[in-house]
């Protein structure tokens, strides 16, 4: 598993290394003093696991999820910082409290350790950040049901989540897997593998049932495409 | 307080004019002069008592202990009440003549006797009224004091224990008991210094720059192993000045302030300047950091300087200031200045 430390403070990088030196299966390959640095050494190295300092000056560890297209696991590690360890507990984030307690090291290790092959193995395991204000999640984009946008934010829902993230539908589109999301009008980007039902609309279009109970009415055009897609 | 300053003048001289005026026609029955000379009377017994009060202001006879301030203030009240007595004999000749009454010196001497038991009564209610209002205020100073301290108190504690501060630095001490067994030692040693200055201290004391600047020191040592080269700190500190006394824990919340919210939020950190000096027996006192105002987090910085700002206010008086500004070349400069 090849990790990657982020903290701007050297001897908390030293102590982690030490620490990480019990787990050999955990291969650091690479250290960065600063937001820029991660960034830089993520497209670089392509870690499998982010050791991720929060509280950092110029670009906080959040800053540097926000800029990633596509985020490794991350252990955030924070001294103290109520905000952070709110919106971790709230959504079962992994974080680690300096000093890290050896043992809290090997608990958040078993957790994000690479799981034994899934019964779909082309299922995708890519994960984004998601940041609406305190709140933060890291989310499957599998697990994504709809995109839906809102000027320069979009709203995105997931599991019961429906958080207004900042950035345009055109950026997520940009970002996530053509094969499984849909542009299915101006406003809307659908998970196909999310589609609960369809209906048939007033102009012979679809409208479209999403778990949440959502219902999205595609133009004529697109109800054409999406049903090739669906073969119905 | 201003009005009913006026509403006590006009209603005190008022009656006592027409008491006066009134014994007076008894005698000599009415006449126009008689009623201009008293209307004369209450105007520049008013004038005169108005002056009396500017000049007890002016010298600051009541904030004198009494055994000084009396005196003073009852001669300046019988100096007053000759100069009314003079008038009041001098208008009543050249107004009225022999038809006034005070062609005996008898008559005269009576009224003078009046007038100054009228000013000094008059004089003994103004310092009385005085008094019990600077008592008052001193008291809500008091207990002004007394909330702030115990605010700057726990706040003083907290950030202390300013939890960031001590997992970071716990974090730091653990490091280095591997890499630096020495200094990690003289951290543990710093760290306790620092949290014994944090529980002894009473914010409504004022303490010696000099021992002031050993907690700081402290701290800038434990923040120097945490920030490494990011941390630079000048010091410079007149003979004079380290021992002049400065309310406790200010300078603590300035250079806290100084690193926590300008050096820590720079990737490539900067200097911490810490200057005291005497000047017209003023203590100017000036914490410096590299960053610029608008980096400041005004939650966190801002409740600390209104406290600190509180304390320097009631423990050494309105004229003492405490201010942040902006002081140009990307630097940051918190300035005290408390006076002789």
């Amino acid at each position: 598993m090849k990790a990657l430390i982020v903290d701007d403070e050297r001897m908390a990088r030293q102590e982690l290394r030490r620490l990480l030196a019990a787990h050999p299966e955990v291969e650091i390959a690479g250290e960065a003093a600063s937001g820029e640095e991660a960034l830089a050494l993520i497209q670089k190295l392509a870690p499998d696991i982010l050791f991720l300092d929060i509280q950092m000056p110029g670009m906080t560890g959040f800053d540097v999820l926000d800029r990633l297209r596509e985020v490794p696991e991350v252990i955030f590690t924070t001294a103290y910082d109520q905000h952070a360890l709110k919106a971790f507990e709230v959504n079962a984030l992994d974080y680690l409290l300096k000093p890290i307690a050896p043992n809290r090291l090997a608990a958040a290790l078993q957790k994000v350790r690479p799981q034994p092959p899934r019964q779909s193995p082309r299922q995708s395991m890519e994960q984004i950040f998601l940041r609406d204000g305190e709140r933060c999640w890291i989310v499957k984009t599998r697990e994504i049901d709809l995109l839906e946008s809102e000027g320069n934010y979009t709203r995105v829902f997931f599991h019961n989540e429906h958080p207004l993230i900042s950035g345009s539908l055109a950026a997520f589109e940009a970002r996530l897997d053509p094969s499984i999301f849909f542009r299915a009008s101006r406003r809307h980007i659908l998970n196909l593998n999310c589609i609960k039902g369809t209906e048939l609309g007033p102009a012979g279009n679809l409208i479209v049932i999403l778990p949440g109970g959502q219902q999205v009415e595609l133009s004529r055009r697109q109800s054409s495409i999406l049903r090739e897609i669906l073969s119905i | 307080m201003k009005r009913s300053y006026w509403i006590c003048q006009a209603a005190g001289w008022g009656a006592y004019t027409l008491a006066l005026f009134g014994i007076t026609t008894a005698y000599t029955g009415w006449h126009v002069a008689i009623v201009f000379s008293y209307a004369l009377f209450f105007l520049y017994s008013v004038a005169l008592t108005h002056l009396l009060r500017r000049e007890i202001r002016r010298r600051d006879w009541l904030a004198l202990p009494a055994a000084r301030g009396l005196p003073r203030m009852f001669s300046a009240a019988l100096a007053v009440a000759l100069i009314q007595t003079a008038l009041v004999v001098i208008l009543a000749l050249v107004l009225t003549g022999s038809q006034s009454g005070f062609g005996e010196v008898r008559q005269a001497a009576a009224t003078a006797s009046g007038i100054v038991v009228a000013t000094c009564a008059w004089t003994a209610a103004y310092i009385a009224v005085a008094w019990n209002r600077q008592y008052r205020e001193a008291r809500f100073r008091e207990m002004q004091l007394q909330i702030t301290v115990g605010q700057s108190e726990l706040r003083a504690l907290r950030a202390q224990v300013n939890p960031h501060f001590l997992f970071n630095c716990l974090n730091t001490i653990r490091g280095m008991i591997s890499e630096n067994p020495a200094r990690a030692q003289e951290m543990v040693t710093s760290l306790a210094s620092l949290f014994r200055h944090a529980i002894d201290f009473r914010g409504s004391q004022m303490i010696a720059l000099k021992d002031e600047m050993e907690a700081v020191s402290e701290y800038l040592a434990l923040e120097s192993a945490r920030l490494e080269e990011r941390l630079q700190v000048q010091i410079a500190i007149s003979e004079e000045a380290a021992q002049r006394n400065v309310p406790a824990m200010v300078v603590q919340t300035l250079v806290e302030n100084a690193v926590r919210h300008g050096i820590a939020e720079l990737p490539n950190g900067g200097l911490v300047t810490i200057r005291a000096v005497t000047k017209n027996q003023a203590l100017i006192l000036e914490v410096e950091n590299t960053g610029k105002l608008k980096d400041f987090n005004p939650n966190g910085v801002h409740t600390g300087l209104a406290n600190a700002r509180e304390r320097l206010r009631l423990l050494c008086g309105d004229k003492a200031s405490l201010e942040l500004s902006d002081a140009g070349k990307g630097l940051v400069a918190a300035t005290v200045v408390i006076p002789a």
